[in-house]
């Protein structure tokens, strides 16, 4: 089964913020396009390290991962059977980013 | 009828005369209404004769306390007059700050983000200090160190001149301002508060409330191409910190000049739900302070825009909440003031009052005690 990792930090920022391309060069638009969406369409597995960054901006996960349902036409389901969040055992901002993670990707719904 | 060629040149003269008369009577009103504005302003800073320069300048002087806790009202008076003069009066204008003997660090930050933008409207873009050996001590430090005097373009010889020494561990991060979600800017603040010593408990929870304030003011603060009072958008924001290590406390305030809260709240995608919480407490016609709460408090359903809006809640608020310290969060937004205060080990408590006068924006400030940590 082929898998594709990405560490946030190294692979994209460690100042990850805002939403759309006007918010800044490292939006969550920007990451989701870049980064997610080609590793969901090619890979069986997508890892991505969450480990190294200041913070995540709500507006940044739920554009991100989120956008991948309402954006980009993928099904929840599809990304959680993907998608593995790192480090496994994280302090507990990084599980809250994982709760939230998961929460927007479930809440969210296709545009149109 | 006939449309003749006399008969079409007589209807461009008479509509080109209408169209005349009509520039006149806007331009005629314009001018009566810049004059009322001109009288007001003259009267809110009279022209009088300045010792500092020479000449006579419109004066606007400060109230002793510029603080918004404890004078709310004269310190926003006194920032919306000084608004008024400097978009209506021409010429030379002196603020007087002598007589300020006591100045908060939200004021601090409301008086040079005021002054910030006054300078980026100005004609030639360049404010000068004067008189400045006769300010008080205390207050000349703080603004100095919220980068006041760099703001204003005053050479390095005249700063150096000036004592800023100061007798409490108290310090202040240089204001910065920008336009957009600069996580940079965030990171920066955080190295200068660990910089003076703080002990930070939870770094990441910090950078998410100060990056999610930014989108804010990027999505929501300066939408419709309208602004409170002003003509040209700056659609900025300004951010500092005041740091006291002995106390292993900080503060992080943040302010935009945009709409504010309750002005922006009805336009959303979720207002749906604001509306319906508001009724599920009862309250047909909210006030500003309680639209701020609604902003904060009210769930999303998951229709419309239900994914837009949660910053607020998740990481503005957030930072306190999920913090295991001494944490206090306020918000100014229009008329209205929100206040969640967060003790270690108990759930926070919010309460919300209306505002005397009108702040005209948003203005956040989180206080950290990272002594229970």
């Amino acid at each position: 089964m082929n898998s594709k990792y990405i560490n946030i930090a190294k692979d994209f920022s460690v100042v990850p913020a805002g939403r759309f391309n006007e918010d800044g060069p490292f939006n969550g638009t920007t990451f989701r396009q870049r980064f997610l969406l080609p590793a969901f369409r090619h890979y069986q597995v997508v890892q991505v390290d969450l480990e190294g960054t200041e913070g995540f901006g709500s507006s940044f996960l739920e554009e991100a991962f989120g956008g991948l349902v309402r954006e980009e036409g993928l099904t929840s389901q599809e990304i959680l059977d993907k998608l593995t969040l790192l480090p496994k055992s994280g302090s507990g901002r990084i599980e809250r980013y994982k709760r939230l993670i998961a929460r927007y990707i479930m809440e969210a719904r296709p545009n149109g | 009828m006939k449309k003749t060629d006399r008969w079409k040149r007589e209807r461009l003269d008479i509509n080109r005369e209408k169209r005349r008369v009509r520039r006149i009577i806007v331009l005629k009103r314009r001018q009566r209404i810049h004059t009322q504005h001109w009288i007001h302003a003259s009267s809110i800073a009279p022209l009088e004769h300045c010792d500092a320069l020479r000449r006579s300048v419109h004066r606007l002087s400060s109230p002793p306390t510029l603080d918004l806790r404890h004078n709310y009202r004269h310190s926003i008076t006194f920032f919306q007059d000084l608004r008024k003069v400097t978009q209506t009066l021409r010429g030379h204008l002196y603020i007087d700050m002598t007589s300020c003997c006591h100045i908060s660090p939200a004021a601090a930050l409301l008086l040079v983000a005021e002054l910030d933008r006054w300078r980026e409207h100005s004609r030639n873009g360049r404010l000068s200090p004067v008189d400045t050996e006769n300010w008080d001590p205390q207050v000349r430090r703080q603004l100095h160190q919220l980068g006041f005097f760099d703001l204003l373009g005053a050479k390095p010889e005249e700063l150096e001149k000036l004592n800023h020494d100061s007798d409490t561990n108290v310090a202040y991060m240089k204001m910065c301002r920008g336009h957009a979600s600069e996580g940079t800017a965030a990171r920066e603040l955080r190295l200068w508060l660990e910089s003076c010593g703080i002990e930070i408990s939870d770094t990441a929870a910090l950078y998410d409330g100060l990056v999610e304030a930014m989108t804010n003011v990027e999505h929501h603060a300066y939408r419709r191409g309208r602004q409170s009072g002003n003509r040209k958008p700056t659609g900025r924001w300004w951010m500092t910190a005041v740091a006291d290590p002995t106390a292993n406390s900080f503060r992080v305030l943040f302010l935009d000049h945009g709409l504010g809260i309750p002005t922006t709240l009805p336009s959303k995608g979720y207002w749906n739900d604001i509306k319906g919480w508001l009724q599920g407490i009862g309250i047909g016609r909210a006030d500003h302070a309680t639209l701020i709460k609604a902003a904060i408090e009210a769930k999303r359903s998951r229709t419309g825009s239900s994914h837009r809006g949660n910053g607020l809640k998740e990481d503005i608020q957030g930072y306190i909440e999920d913090h295991n310290a001494d944490g206090r969060l306020r918000i100014y937004s229009n008329y209205g003031c929100y206040e969640y205060h967060k003790r270690p080990g108990t759930s926070g408590k919010s309460k919300c009052r209306g505002l005397p006068k009108f702040l005209g924006g948003t203005f956040l400030e989180w206080t950290i005690h990272e002594t229970a940590t």
